[in-house]
Formats: structure tokens, C-alpha cells, sequence
């Protein structure tokens, strides 16, 4: 080949270099990626990365002022080696083990009555739906009112029963129980609207036709409400469990992790070791154990209700 | 004709110069910062963030202290952030590590050592040397010691956090006592004598603790007085070893111990506060360590009961003592203008700007000059009088840190879960791992 077909060449391929672009230019696949940049940007900038950052930063000291130094696993070790962190383990379980259920309970038989026709239900919807818009700070505020030992109304109402009064936040054993309560309060109208819409989704015919064929009201819920609802189910139980986790507005407010460690959960930890003690590497390693405990419970929760749907 | 462009090509063009503008201005920010070098009188626009203040002290700040403060700098300006203590660590915490904190700031009792070991406190003390007529001197020897680290003044105390002993004179007297108590065995005579019980719950507490309300530190900073009082102190001079499992520290704790459950003079968590009127002001106890801000609540939420609370001298045990909080203003090292900065904050902790400071906080002010100030009331003065017997915290820089076994510790001893040896033995261990860990 000479130099002056080369020279040719190369110019035409220049020239559909340019053609191309121009072409990927009014393509629908330029205007996909052009929008999908800024979500997909922001999903790597605020989620993926400060995940892998933090996975980083969980195997190094890290005090803010200093640059991180590598430790290896030391942190780690720490987390399962220190009996305040393993507490903090297992008071998160408990937590959501004793929220979860039960919330989640409550807020689909709440649903199931406000799917009812009845007079007054839009009022009493709101009424229920009220403490979601409520700010987390007031609603503590209030419970730790509530909650008061001398002038509290919770002991008020549990004396008329004759039960004596009770420290509540103050009382190893009553502290998680008390939070517990006040997450459902404060969730149960969330839960109980996406159980509504779900329960709305139900066709009337099949309640109709097991009304039909003699199935009584119980039987009808656990038979066809229940088996109809499970990707409900699964929504409510796996998002209120990631936000159980994730509490940490009402221990701030009203114990600070104690009485005796006892509502100190993983969250809390990771608060204390991030800003009480400025070990950032520390506070690194718990989230990434806390990060683990979701995906595993939340595999577990799929796994459960999807098999029994199946 | 001009072909109008259709909706795609409108979205994509503003798309793509969206992205572009984006581009140049993630490129730029690294390179934006700006130093300001500013002649003597040049305007320059402070920032001044205040944890410790009440609504008097607001009105005060934005109606008459920052507004002289302009006059006096012709053409600065002043703004004013507001925050609390429960979520200001973290605050200022954040500021600094994304590098935009405010010039002048306030900060706790334990910040002087920590500021200083994170390189972000200003170094005060070529400007404090040089300047007579602000007058440093004024400022007691201890209070100077507190935020000296290494050599270097970081920050200027603004607040005397003196905690003494408060009483309420009606219950003490309806006891059979005229004085208050002046040493631990007298205590315990009249905490006993004042208890009111109905079965197994308080009605009155001889003694008031603490609360749960109060925070994670609230047994800490209430055994802290103790400890003291027994000769004791928390970590070794040299701060390399933790002084809880020494004998004084064991005395202090047991007499708590006792008080709650051989005496049973004073609940377990305490009694609550009612909102803002402490326990012992609403009638719930007998008496209290408690610092000026008893008078201030009485003053302002429960004047009725101005002539039945008071404050006393710090008991004696081994020895007289009790803790003062020295709380005060920093300079941040990030800021951009720290001359202009260390002007604000020379304005504020002046005399008489720290006296309308003081008297609108009803605090015990740390300058001398102010001990016979008009707004001082009786009790305040009262209050002052314990300071030749304060001690201060070591100045370790990770105090909070170092705080949090010993509380949990003493959790453990106090609800009767392990015994107060044991649990001091065991805090003592957690501190000095921590301390080695450096």
C-alpha cells in the first residue's frame, strides 16, 4: 500500500469514526446512559462506595485527625472478643426479634379491621397513620413523660390494676421492652397502610366463594388473607427489620444503651466507637457486622415466607 | 427556517450540559479555597457557635453583644449558630473533618486536651501574652492550667461548672437539723433522718444521686465528687495508669453502695427531674450536688421555692473537695481569618461582656473581677466559695473514651449486680487497656 491510499484510509476512517458517534449520538442508547448517569452517579457515590470505604476503614485505626493506619482484623477480633459489643449483638436481635413479629402482627390485624366498612374508619386510619408523621424526637419526648417513674401515666393506668409502679427506662428488665413498645407505636401505621393496600389487592370473589363454602371469618383470614399476602409479608417484616436495625432516634433519646448495656444495640455501638471514642475504624467493623445481620435475616425472611408461597 | 428541537433533543442538550457543568464544578472545588490576609480593621465575616446558652442568652447575644461587637469592628459581621450538648460532639466532630467549622466555639470540660492533641484548637498564647488589658491574670491559676496542654493556652474559659452541695432548708429543719451537713458522717445522719418513704418507694430521697434522664455520665460525674472528697483521683499524674482500684476510689463507691442499699437513703436511679426543676427544687429530695444552674431553674421555673433551696461548702471526707467543669472557647484551627477570630473571642470572654454572659446564663463566671458583680446573688456567691476546693479533670484527650468502662462499671456496683471492689477492679482494667492502647 502507498502513502497516499494510507492517507486515504485513514481519513475514512476518521471519518466514520465521526459518523459514529454522530450516530451514537441520536441513538436511544446515548439518551439511556445519559439519564441513567446521574441516578446510577448517585447510587455509587452515597451507597456503593462509603460501603466499600467502610469496609476499608474497618481494617484500619482510624481517628479523623490522623490517616488511617492498617490493623488487620483487630478490629474485628474486637467486636467479638469485647463483652459490651457481643451484648450489643445480641440486644439487636432481641430487639428485632421482639419488634418484628409483633409489630408487624398488630399492624395487619389494625389493617384488617380498618378494611372493614365501618362508620368513622377514615378517622381512625388517620388516627393510627399519625405517629409515622410524628417526629422521632417529640414521640420520645413524650414516652420518656409517659415512661416517668413518679409522674409517668403508663404507672398511673398499670396502679389502677393494682400493679405496683415501675422505673421502665430504668429497669434492666423492662428498658428493651419498653423501646419495643414504642417502635410499634411508632410504626404500626406505616405497616398498617401497606397491609391495607395489600388487603385491597385480595379479590372479593375468592372471600366470596370460602364465605360460600362455609368458611367461617378466621378461616377465611388464615386460609385466604394470609396465603394472598405474603409478599406483603415479606415487604413489611425485611423493611421494618432493616429499620429496627437501624434505631437509633429512641435509644438516643431514652436510655443512651443502658440501663446495664441492656438497649445498647449494634447502632448505639457504632455511635459511641464513631463519636464517643473517635475510633472510626472500630464504628467500621460493627456496621459491617450490622450489614451482615441484615442480609442474612433478610435472606432468611425471604427465604421462609417464599417457600411457604411456593 | 430554524428547525424548533424536539423534547428528546431539548432533555439531552440539558442533560449533557448538566453533566458538564457538574464536571468543571467537581474539578474546580479543590482549588477554591481562599486564604484571607486582612489588614487591622478589615471586614470579615465570623462564625460563633454557642452550645451553653438559655433563651436569655440569646436575646442577649443577637440584641446587644454581637451588635457592640460590630460596632466595635466597623464592617464585620457575626453569625450566630446554635447547638446542644447531647449532639454537639458530633457536630463539631463533622465540621472539622469536612473542614467547615466556625471561628470561635464553645466546648465541654474534657475538650482542652482533645482539641489540642487533634491539632484543632488555635494556639492562644502569643496572643493572650501579649494583650495586658484583656488580662489573663484574672482568670484563677487552676482555670489557666485547664486549657494550658503542653505549654500552649487552646482555648479561654467563659463558665465555672462548680458543683456543690445544695439542701432544702425546710426539710432539713422539719429533721431537726439548722446547718446543713459539712462532712460524710453528718450526711448520712441527716440523709436519714430526711428520707420519706411509702413502702418501698421514695417519696423523698435523703439524697439525690442521679438520673436516668442525665445521660450515660451521670454516675460517673456524680461518684466523680466522691471519689474526690476520699482523696482519690481517676487516672495516675503521669496519666499512664487508672487510680479506681486504689482505696479512696473503693471508699467513695461503697459509701454510694451503702446510701443505696444499706441505707437506703437515696434511690437507684434516682428520682426524675421534672423537666426543668430538679429534684430537689420540686421537693423530691432532701439534698444534691448540683451546680448554679439550680439557682437559675428556681429563678426561673419555681421562684416559690427561692428561700427553701441552698447551696453549702463541698463535704469533707478524707478531704474537702469537689469537681468544677471548666467549659470554654476555642479558636478553631481551620478558620481562615484565626486573628479576626481570636478578636471575637477576646470581645466575648472581656469582662464586661462575660458579665452579661454570666448574668443572663445565672452561671459562676471564671473571672475573678466578676465575684462581686451585681447580678452575683447569695447563692451564687455560695456556690463560687467551693472553687479553692475544685479539681479539674486530667487532661487526657480521650477522657470520653476512658469515661465509658468506669460508667458501666459503676452501673454494676450501683444496682447491686456486682460487688464495688470487683466492678472497680474491672473498670480499672478496661481504663489501662485503653490507656496502653494509647
Amino acid at each position: 500500500m502507498d502513502v497516499v491510499t494510507q492517507t486515504r484510509a485513514t481519513k475514512q476512517q476518521r471519518k466514520s469514526l465521526g459518523q459514529r458517534l454522530y450516530k451514537f449520538y441520536n441513538s436511544q442508547t446515548f439518551v439511556a446512559i445519559l439519564f441513567l448517569i446521574v441516578p446510577v452517579g448517585l447510587l455509587i457515590i452515597l451507597k456503593i462506595y462509603p460501603i466499600f470505604y467502610n469496609l476499608y476503614l474497618s481494617f484500619t485505626r482510624y481517628e479523623l485527625f490522623e490517616p488511617p493506619k492498617y490493623v488487620g482484623l483487630k478490629n474485628y477480633r474486637y467486636v467479638f472478643e469485647n463483652s459490651v459489643t457481643r451484648q450489643s449483638i445480641w440486644n439487636t436481635l432481641l430487639f428485632t426479634i421482639e419488634a418484628v413479629p409483633l409489630g408487624a402482627a398488630l399492624a395487619l390485624i389494625v389493617a384488617k379491621l380498618l378494611d372493614e366498612n365501618f362508620y368513622g374508619k377514615i378517622m381512625y386510619r388517620t388516627l393510627y397513620y399519625l405517629p409515622v408523621i410524628s417526629s422521632i424526637v417529640v414521640s420520645a419526648m413524650i414516652f420518656r413523660w409517659i415512661f416517668n417513674p413518679q409522674q409517668g401515666l403508663l404507672n398511673y393506668f398499670i396502679g389502677l390494676i393494682g400493679i405496683p409502679p415501675q422505673t421502665w427506662l430504668s429497669d434492666p428488665n423492662l428498658a428493651l421492652p419498653s423501646l419495643v413498645m414504642v417502635t410499634i407505636w411508632g410504626s404500626i401505621g406505616g405497616n398498617m397502610i401497606i397491609f391495607l393496600a395489600g388487603l385491597q389487592d385480595i379479590p372479593g370473589e375468592v372471600l366470596e366463594a370460602a364465605k360460600v363454602d362455609g368458611a367461617n371469618a378466621l378461616q377465611r383470614f388464615t386460609h385466604i388473607t394470609i396465603p394472598l399476602l405474603r409478599p406483603v409479608i415479606l415487604f413489611v417484616v425485611v423493611t421494618f427489620t432493616i429499620s429496627t436495625f437501624r434505631n437509633f432516634g429512641l435509644i438516643f433519646m431514652l436510655t443512651q444503651g443502658g440501663p446495664l448495656n441492656r438497649t445498647n444495640t449494634l447502632v448505639w455501638e457504632v455511635y459511641m466507637s464513631v463519636f464517643g471514642n473517635l475510633r472510626l475504624g472500630r464504628g467500621a467493623a460493627l456496621s459491617m457486622v450490622m450489614l451482615v445481620m441484615v442480609f442474612i435475616l433478610t435472606l432468611l425472611s425471604f427465604r421462609v415466607l417464599r417457600e411457604r408461597q411456593g | 427556517m430554524k428547525k424548533p428541537i424536539n423534547r428528546r433533543q431539548f432533555l439531552k442538550r440539558t442533560a449533557v450540559g448538566a453533566l458538564g457543568f457538574t464536571t468543571v464544578g467537581i474539578i474546580r472545588s479543590p482549588f477554591q479555597t481562599q486564604f484571607y490576609s486582612l489588614a487591622q480593621g478589615e471586614a470579615v465575616d465570623l462564625t460563633l457557635m454557642m452550645v451553653d446558652y438559655s433563651d436569655p442568652v440569646k436575646t442577649a447575644l443577637e440584641d446587644v453583644i454581637i451588635p457592640m461587637f460590630v460596632e466595635e469592628n466597623p464592617g464585620s459581621s457575626v453569625t450566630v449558630n446554635y447547638s446542644d450538648w447531647a449532639r454537639y460532639n458530633e457536630e463539631m466532630t463533622t465540621a472539622f473533618a469536612a473542614g467547615v467549622t466556625p471561628d470561635v466555639f464553645q466546648g465541654g470540660a474534657v475538650w482542652s486536651p482533645q482539641m489540642a492533641k487533634r491539632g484543632w484548637a488555635y494556639d492562644l498564647t502569643e496572643h493572650i501574652k501579649a494583650d495586658t488589658e484583656w488580662n489573663w491574670a484574672d482568670f484563677p491559676a487552676g482555670l489557666q492550667a485547664d486549657v494550658t496542654v503542653n505549654g500552649e493556652i487552646v482555648g479561654v474559659p467563659y463558665r465555672q461548672d462548680l458543683r456543690t452541695l445544695w439542701y432544702r432548708k425546710d426539710t432539713l429543719e422539719a429533721a431537726g437539723f439548722s446547718a446543713p451537713p459539712s462532712n460524710w458522717d453528718e450526711f448520712l445522719e441527716v440523709a436519714k433522718a430526711t428520707t420519706v418513704k411509702n413502702g418501698d418507694q421514695f417519696e423523698v430521697e435523703g439524697y439525690h444521686f442521679s438520673e436516668t434522664s442525665a445521660g450515660w455520665q451521670r454516675d460517673w460525674q456524680a461518684y466523680l465528687i466522691w471519689l474526690e472528697q476520699a482523696g482519690g483521683q481517676f487516672l495516675s499524674d503521669d496519666l499512664s495508669k487508672c487510680m479506681l482500684d486504689q482505696e479512696p476510689a473503693l471508699k467513695a463507691l461503697q459509701f454510694i453502695h451503702d446510701l443505696i442499699h444499706v441505707h437506703k437513703v437515696t434511690s437507684y436511679p434516682g428520682l426524675e427531674p421534672q423537666g426543668d426543676i430538679p429534684v430537689i427544687v420540686a421537693g423530691d429530695a432532701a439534698m444534691q450536688f448540683g451546680n448554679a444552674d439550680i439557682e437559675r431553674n428556681i429563678t426561673l421555673y419555681a421562684p416559690n421555692q427561692a428561700d427553701l433551696v441552698f447551696p453549702t461548702l463541698p463535704l469533707t471526707g478524707t478531704m474537702q473537695a469537689t469537681h468544677s467543669w471548666v467549659n470554654k472557647f476555642f479558636v478553631s484551627s481551620q478558620s481562615k481569618t484565626p486573628e479576626r477570630a481570636w478578636d471575637l473571642l477576646r470581645f466575648l470572654t472581656r469582662t464586661d461582656i462575660l458579665e452579661i454572659y454570666s448574668a443572663t446564663n445565672n452561671n459562676t463566671p471564671p473571672r475573678q473581677s466578676l465575684l462581686e458583680a451585681p447580678y452575683m446573688s447569695e447563692k451564687h456567691r455560695e456556690v463560687l466559695a467551693a472553687a479553692p476546693y475544685a479539681q479539674t479533670y486530667p487532661q487526657h484527650p480521650n477522657l470520653i473514651g476512658l469515661f465509658r468502662p468506669v460508667a458501666e462499671e459503676l452501673e454494676r456496683a450501683l444496682t447491686g449486680t456486682k460487688d464495688p471492689e470487683k466492678a472497680l477492679q474491672d473498670a480499672t482494667k478496661q481504663v489501662n487497656i485503653i490507656l496502653e492502647d494509647g
